[in-house]
């Protein structure tokens, strides 16, 4: 009798904790209502019902300005816009500013605002809320601070605003579209005195507002209404949206398989990152697309150990396969390219082949000779390398399997995501790491050529060429420079190996109309039949 | 003179006696059926491990990336994993990763146990503060633990070995503090100490000998158990470091793919169900025979 | 009664000291930066230094320990520098769903080993019993994630009868909350069924050959009576301890089935917490798991006393 008296008072406690969580749950099905009827775009879509989209990890924070993470890059992009944005091409391309000038030395940008944006707390948008946070995330981003540095904002009214540089610099209008850590729009009294942890307040200008992130579950957003959209059409970040679903979701996924179920059993209507060996099985059921992601690189360690020098690493070089690294990385070819521009083939201002001869060698009788001629010993090489990137790992793998072959020791440290970034940093630790770089809009923009960033690319050449491109008034006039710096980084200096640009995986169910990424899947303009 | 005959006919006696009795228990253990099949498993997968390199043509090293996750056929009776490696022979070689780290957990933790078990039981001071340490140390979650403590050491096989030994110290130190608790009390044990001997004459030479069947049975468990665990552990991508096979990171690879190349999962899952089964059984037995008057559970 | 209680309470601190400590030194050993977690992947060293000095990441380990546990005794477990809200409501909004698993299976298991392990015990040395010690010994050499993955595949991927992953809470309804729970419950009750039966059988062998089951015999009552009357409430106390004690391996056990089922429960938290460095999540949740394992054991050695008034509180301890 007493027994099963603490059964109930058990089972009393699991059904109230079961019912705490129940006013977060919302109900679906009646939201179908549309009262923005007649703006339809898209035929065959109704305005409404919810659209859930599977997402492979967490963000650490919705504040674009704080974290260089894609998955904040992904969440916060429902919510936050910025000032100028970018299209398809990587051209910039007005957002919250209807348009904008730059005088003829280049040094001065000035952003007329369109009238009427509304933030979701009602508020107008206007310029001193966008010089308070262009003003924080300078502070807060790397990239952001190497672009535009000391440049000056000024307000010169309500709806217009000057941006002055104290030199050229070829980025600065790029980096204000620039994804990864974004400089959102944000009202001018929630930037003021936010921690740098991310902001109390999740307002912005965007078709969606915040409503509610469930830890590890989701995260729900809601049609905003007052919401008013650039024009053009849409091409990339750029051009006109519209929110077509009243309730959005991003569910957090992390588990690769369970994305893949979800999305063929309709769980989720669209799905990010899927993994790579489920492409043919997804593919029969559901619609795919692939979206350039990143580039997948190898990066020595400059400042320590045995690839400090660069005939080692030369050498090092010449025993790889670049096309087995990236297929055990990416599963089939649908999902890499080998290309040698360490900007992508499609940002025309800035593609380059220079330098390939060095690329994708692949010699390994030349490499035993050339490690010999280093004054290889017998030593063992130190890859650092995390299991939470599935490329990551298997590209160390197969790294070390391919200079086993030649009789060069290589070991694999694996450990996880948040050790890797720490152990990255101690040059003591490692002699080379796997990573992803994601897009950059100019060169001068590329970790690699950071000297500070692990690696350590310290190197007076490389500076003085980044300051060349920097300095560039425009990509034209920063072009040969590049080139050359380009060429140098492969043939001479080889500060790391980039072995190709990758795709991304996503897939969504046969009801979606609309979808398209670019730089993250882009959350608008995008509903259900 | 006299003196040292009689000692020696005693020693013969003795050994006369204790080679009966030991030609008793095997007679009793080969009847026995639990232990004889678990015995016959455990007997043929360390055979399996240490047979490895005659079995197959394959190191499990060698990579063919364009025959990645080829099913099983006549060239792999096992398929290919996600590096187009060979998996019977990274079965095979994983043997020697899991079955190495389950008996040197076993035997660290033996050896741990008994000394800190045997200290506590005797000196009540130390017992107090090791219990409590121990108590502290089972109250949470072996394997949450074992995350932590491979999390801080970083994953190679060794640090599998310390974490795992740390976790189950404190339970063979329980098992041989209540066995050697009882023989404390007895008599013969005040006697001695009546006649001066010394505190390590006692507990070395005639406590410990007396703990040593719970202690065997408990350590055939955590063999077992740390099969399971360093399995856990690799699975969840902190046990044995790539590229050395385990069962666990094969199955932690098999994992990604297990929707299109089902046998990554099964080959090594067998592999371990198996051993597993084996040393239970053998446990199962082997306690049966030491201490008749014990029930069948685990521990 | 009272002062066995208040006995078994102060005892408890020792263990949770030893606890926190250990706990708290093995995470600050492990290399990571939460500052560079929440930042990502590309953030600068400037960047991470200056927000480390903002969470206080920089003082000295025994001024972080003291602190938080300063705040412990408050009964403040901290706040999660990752999900910003403090770690005891972060516990209480992922405990739903590791209860609600653990119960199942627990029930699960109850439900399928008594009446086995009684039966097996009925027929001691037959080949029904044989057979079950051998099914019994398989399901305990199972690691639960890999039966975990054997059910998935079978009942979810192939027949489909059941979701993959995922997890709706009770107030989504009955069969849409139990639905996820089936495979997980079953894949982690396994080994606690296989353990609670051969305890069973143990126990009751042992009861049905003590004297007064014996004599209960020999007065000629009717053997369903023997058992469930005189050997069954006996035999309990053993079958209530492994209960007891196995309640804390389902806790643990969740851990890794939550990781394949993709439950957010406790399991995931602490996995997920891991993964960032959220220190006082880590401390905060091992903490809660320890102080409900050793009540979960505290509740068990009462109902001995309920169950049978000769076992004597006092002398449970030893």
């Amino acid at each position: 009798m007493k027994k099963t008296g603490v059964l109930l008072i058990i089972l009393m406690l699991a059904i109230i904790i079961a019912a705490c969580s129940e006013n977060s749950s919302t109900g679906e099905g009646n939201s179908t209502n549309d009262n923005n009827s007649g703006n339809n775009e898209i035929p065959d879509v109704v305005v409404g019902g919810e659209l859930r989209i599977a997402l492979n990890t967490q963000p650490p924070s919705l504040d674009p300005h704080v974290s260089t993470a894609t998955a904040t890059r992904d969440a916060a992009r429902p919510i936050f816009e910025t000032l100028v944005s970018l299209n398809s091409n990587y051209e910039v391309m007005p957002m919250l500013a209807e348009r904008f000038e730059q005088s003829d030395d280049g040094l001065v940008t000035t952003f007329y605002l369109r009238e009427g944006v509304k933030f979701h707390n009602g508020k107008e948008m206007i310029a001193e809320d966008v010089v308070a946070s262009l003003e924080r995330w300078i502070t807060l981003s790397g990239r952001a601070r190497n672009a535009i540095g000391d440049g000056v904002f000024e307000i010169i009214n309500d709806y217009e605003l000057t941006l002055t540089l104290p030199e050229p610099s070829v980025g600065a209008l790029h980096v204000l579209g620039a994804q990864g850590q974004y400089g959102g729009i944000m009202p001018k009294e929630i930037v003021e005195n936010a921690p740098n942890d991310g902001v109390e307040e999740l307002i912005g200008t965007g078709p969606f507002e915040f409503v509610e992130w469930r830890q590890d579950q989701y995260i729900h957003y809601k049609r905003f209404e007052d919401y008013t959209s650039p024009e053009g059409t849409p091409d990339g970040l750029a051009g006109s949206r519209e929110a077509l679903v009243e309730d959005l979701y991003i569910d957090i996924v992390v588990d690769g398989s369970t994305r893949v179920n979800g999305v063929l059993t309709g769980q989720y209507d669209i799905g990010i990152a899927m993994p790579q060996d489920n492409f043919d099985q997804l593919n029969a059921q559901v619609h795919t697309e692939t979206a350039l992601a990143s580039g997948s690189a190898f990066l020595f360690n400059k400042k320590e150990g045995l690839l400090t020098d660069p005939e080692m690493r030369k050498a090092l070089n010449m025993a790889l396969d670049y096309d087995e690294i990236m297929l055990a990385g990416f599963a089939s070819p649908e999902f890499y390219r080998l290309s040698p521009g360490i900007m992508f083939p499609e940002q025309a201002d800035w593609y380059t082949d220079a330098g390939s001869d060095n690329y994708n060698p692949n010699d390994p009788e030349l490499a035993k000779q050339l490690f010999e001629e280093a004054g290889y010993n017998g030593e063992s090489f130190r890859i650092l390398a995390t299991r939470d990137y599935d490329y990551i790992y298997n590209t160390a793998v197969v790294v070390q399997a391919q200079l086993e072959r030649i009789g060069v020791n290589a070991e694999v440290d694996v450990v996880d995501w948040a050790t890797m970034v720490e152990l990255r940093s101690d040059p003591s630790k490692y002699d080379a790491f796997i990573t992803g770089f994601s897009t950059v809009t100019d060169p001068t923009q590329h970790l690699i050529f950071d000297p500070n960033w692990p690696g350590w690319n310290d190197d007076e050449y490389t500076s003085e060429l980044i300051e060349s491109i920097r300095k560039s008034a425009n990509p034209e006039e920063a072009y040969d420079y590049w080139e050359e710096l380009q060429r140098y980084t492969w043939e001479d200096h080889l500060p790391y190996i980039r072995f190709g640009d990758f795709y991304d995986l996503f897939a969504h169910t046969n009801d979606v109309v609309g979808f398209s990424v670019f730089e993250g899947v882009i959350p608008w303009n995008v509903g259900k039949k | 003179m006299e003196a040292t005959i009689k000692e020696q006919e005693l020693s013969e006696i003795k050994s006369k006696i204790n080679n009966q009795r030991r030609k008793l228990f095997f007679q009793r253990f080969l009847l026995n059926k639990l232990a004889v099949t678990g015995s016959i498993i455990i007997i043929v997968t360390a055979l399996f491990a240490l047979l490895a390199p005659f079995l197959t043509s394959y190191t499990p090293y060698e990579m063919q990336v364009a025959n990645r996750l080829q099913p099983p056929s006549g060239e792999h009776i096992f398929g290919t994993d996600n590096f187009g490696r060979d998996l019977f022979s990274r079965v095979a070689y994983g043997a020697q990763a899991s079955m190495g780290v389950g008996i040197s957990v076993a035997f660290i933790t033996s050896l741990l146990g008994l000394i800190i078990g045997l200290l506590s039981a005797y000196y009540r001071i130390l017992d107090h503060v090791l219990m409590r340490i121990s108590d502290g140390m089972m109250a949470f979650p072996a394997i949450l633990l074992a995350i932590a403590i491979m999390a801080a050491l970083g994953p190679r096989l060794e640090n599998v070995i310390i974490a795992l030994s740390i976790v189950y110290t404190p339970y063979v130190a329980r098992v041989v503090r209540s066995a050697a608790l009882v023989i404390r009390e007895q008599t013969f044990i005040e006697a001695m100490k009546a006649q001066g001997a010394s505190n390590m004459r006692i507990i070395w030479g005639h406590i410990a000998p007396n703990t040593l069947s719970p202690l065997i049975v408990q350590a055939t468990f955590i063999f077992a158990d740390a099969i399971i665990i360093e399995a856990g552990l690799s699975f969840l991508g902190v046990g044995v470091p790539t590229p050395d096979p385990s069962w666990g990171n094969i199955l932690y690879d098999g994992k990604l793919v297990i929707y299109n190349a089902w046998w990554m999962t099964l080959f090594p899952g067998i592999a371990i169900i198996l051993s597993v089964l084996g040393l239970n059984l053998f446990g199962d037995g082997l306690r049966d025979l030491l201490d008749p008057k014990t029930n069948n559970a685990k521990k | 009664m009272k002062v066995y209680l208040l006995k078994r309470i102060l005892s408890l601190i020792p263990v949770l000291l030893v606890v926190s400590v250990v706990v708290f030194m093995i995470i600050h050993l492990t290399p990571g930066d939460p500052a560079a977690v929440i930042l990502g992947p590309e953030a600068s060293e400037a960047d991470k230094e200056s927000l480390r000095e903002q969470l206080g990441l920089n003082l000295p380990l025994y001024q972080q320990y003291f602190s938080w546990m300063g705040g412990v005794v408050q009964g403040d477990l901290g706040t999660s520098i990752f999900m910003r809200k403090s770690v005891l409501s972060a516990i209480f909004d992922h405990l739903g769903p590791t209860l609600s698993l653990a119960i199942l299976s627990q029930l699960a298991a109850i439900l399928l080993a008594l009446p086995l392990g009684i039966m097996a015990a009925n027929r001691r040395g037959t080949l029904a019993d044989q057979t079950f010690m051998g099914i019994s010994l398989l399901g305990l050499s199972v690691p639960n994630f890999l039966l975990g993955l054997f059910l998935a595949i079978i009942f979810a991927v192939n027949l489909g009868w059941l979701p993959v992953a995922g997890y709706q809470p009770l107030s989504a309804g009955l069969w849409n909350h139990l639905k996820f729970l089936i495979l997980p419950a079953i894949a982690l009750g396994t080994a606690q069924a296989a353990l609670i039966a051969r305890m069973t059988r143990a126990s009751m062998l042992e009861t049905l050959n003590a004297n007064y089951v014996k004599t209960a015999r020999s007065k000629g009552l009717r053997e369903q009576i023997v058992i469930y009357k005189h050997t069954l409430k006996n035999a309990f106390i053993p079958i209530l301890t492994v209960i007891g004690q196995t309640f804390g391996t389902l806790v643990a056990g969740a851990v890794v089935t939550e990781t394949v089922f993709n439950i957010p429960g406790i399991g995931q938290l602490i996995i997920n917490s891991v993964e960032r460095r959220d220190y006082s999540v880590i401390q905060g949740t091992v903490l809660f798991i320890t102080v409900s394992y050793v009540f979960i054991n505290l509740i068990v050695d009462l109902l001995y006393g309920f169950l049978d008034p000769r076992v004597r509180l006092e002398n449970i301890d030893s």
